[in-house]
């Protein structure tokens, strides 16, 4: 029986610049439609409908259309991509990178500021 | 009859990456009987099909393993298609397959670095990793998620792959072919390796039918089943048949899975080769109602979906019948008369997934 027939691979490893990356020093660039971490891109153009929040799998989305906030659970949040696919206003992207770890819970949140007052008759 | 003694395996256990308990009876160094006892991690997934959305179960449904995850989404999606008579397009099907070997190439590179590693073998656990990880990469390229592909949904696929990635992803995985074969060279030829396998946990044929093995364990004893002959998605277009092997021991489910790598490689460039252009979801009309049952090929076994709807958005009923839940009888088969040190082995080369058989 052949022994150590694994010395031809080893020899070639041994030749070869280390498989891993010095993380987190050397981050790896993610592939494009990665699926990382969901970002609010731009509450500016939110029309706070809320359908990003029902069609979410994990009811991570919490929009208050009164208070004009949007908010994310993100330990909830599944990175589905259905909220970014559904949004009509476009606001909502996928990013590659994902998010890093938590050391406490929290709900990230985004408000509306208030349009600038331009068109207030007063 | 030397003194009996009963040396408990697991739960944690080095070569476990997942919780089952088996006592082991022993007689000296040989195992008499192992009596297992499972329930550690018990989810109540299928519990929540009557609180889910049946098209957001899909996502749950894949949730069940985290290694042969997109299987269980598309023999969910299979099952609930079937309740609404749905036809999918056939570029969806050919993705789902192209996916499903992806799935079953990472989920058996896996499988043969923690074999490498029960038997000590490091380096060689660690350069079947080195594979998978590429593997990976391309699973994140063309679905976006690296171990959940979340792509699968009632009705089709999430998203299309375009032909320039498509071209990329064979490329590289002739690249990985390659690279394999040398990994492959060594479990099939290595004296180190055959000693630890070679004869060990013999499952002769008549006791793999008898005790429903399925899968690997069940081909690796030399029936030549495959539940991919139902020709569910586009198997039937592919040409493939299923690989066997006759020795019924360790080294012959090795070989099995072995060779099944070699397969899918092949299958994915089939039907990258037959795949169409076209549409990749078709709309979902209403709610699924009735009976199904829908069988699929997982990396460890057949898979049994059962779904019943009751024409709700809520499924009356979610039943999985896993793979590794027919292995573990046989398992216990030829875990008897065993040497103890061999033991780790011999329950890896059933590739249990408990969480799967657990859910
Ligand atoms: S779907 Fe888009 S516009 Fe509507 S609430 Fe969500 S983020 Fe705002
Ligand atoms: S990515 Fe998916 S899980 Fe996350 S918030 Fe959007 S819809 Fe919900």
């Amino acid at each position: 029986m052949p022994h150590l027939v694994i010395a031809k691979l080893l020899t070639k490893s041994a030749a070869r610049k280390p498989s891993t990356r010095l993380y987190p020093a050397e981050k790896r660039a993610p592939p494009k439609g990665a699926r990382g971490r969901l970002v609010m891109k731009q509450i500016e153009t939110c029309v706070f409908c809320g359908v990003c929040g029902k069609k979410c799998p994990t009811r991570a989305i919490a929009v208050k259309r009164t208070d004009k906030t949007w908010e994310l659970d993100r330990l909830k949040c599944i990175v589905c991509g259905e909220c970014v696919e559904i949004c009509p206003k476009d606001c909502l992207a996928m990013e590659g990178e994902h998010a890093t770890a938590f050391v406490a819970k929290k709900i990230e949140t985004h408000v509306q500021k208030p349009k600038p007052a331009a068109s207030d008759p007063t | 009859m030397g003194q009996r003694t009963i040396i408990p395996f697991g739960p944690q256990h080095p070569v476990l990456p997942e919780p089952i308990h088996l006592d082991l009876v022993m007689e000296d160094e040989k195992v008499v009987e192992a009596i297992p006892s499972i329930g550690f991690i018990h989810r109540g997934l299928e519990k929540m099909a009557e609180k889910k959305d049946f098209q957001e179960m899909a996502y749950i449904a894949e949730r069940i393993c985290g290694i042969c995850s997109f299987i269980h989404s598309m023999g969910y999606c299979q099952a609930i298609e079937a309740l609404l008579k749905l036809e999918i397009p056939k570029r969806a099907e050919y993705l789902r397959v192209i996916w499903s070997e992806m799935s079953r190439i990472h989920s058996h590179l896996l499988w043969l670095g923690l074999t490498a590693d029960a038997f000590g073998f490091e380096s060689l656990f660690m350069h079947s990793w080195r594979v998978r990880e590429k593997l990976l990469d391309l699973i994140e390229e063309t679905s976006g998620g690296r171990v959940i592909f979340g792509v699968c949904k009632v009705g089709g696929v999430r998203r299309d792959v375009d032909a320039e990635t498509l071209r990329r992803a064979l490329e590289a995985l002739a690249a990985l072919e390659a690279e394999y074969r040398e990994i492959a060279g060594v479990f099939s030829r290595d004296a180190s390796v055959k000693r630890r396998m070679t004869g060990i946990g013999v499952l002769p044929k008549e006791d793999a039918r008898a005790l429903g093995a399925v899968g690997p364990t069940l081909r690796g004893s030399g029936v030549a089943w495959d539940a991919r002959r139902l020709q569910y998605a586009v198997y039937g277009e592919l040409d493939w048949a299923p690989i066997t092997e006759e020795a019924g021991d360790c080294q012959a489910r090795c070989l099995v899975r072995i060779r099944e790598i070699f397969q899918s490689f092949d299958l994915i460039r089939q039907a990258a080769g037959k795949i169409s252009d076209g549409p990749v979801a078709v709309k979902v009309p209403g709610n699924p109602r009735g009976e199904y049952f829908a069988r699929l090929e997982q990396p460890r076994g057949e898979v049994v979906y059962y779904v019943k709807g009751n024409g709700t958005k809520n499924l009356q009923r979610f039943r999985v019948r896993t793979p590794t839940f027919a292995n573990l009888p046989p398992l216990l088969k030829i875990l008897q008369g065993c040497e103890l040190s061999d033991v780790p082995v011999i329950v890896l080369t059933i590739d249990p997934c408990i969480s799967c058989a657990e859910r």
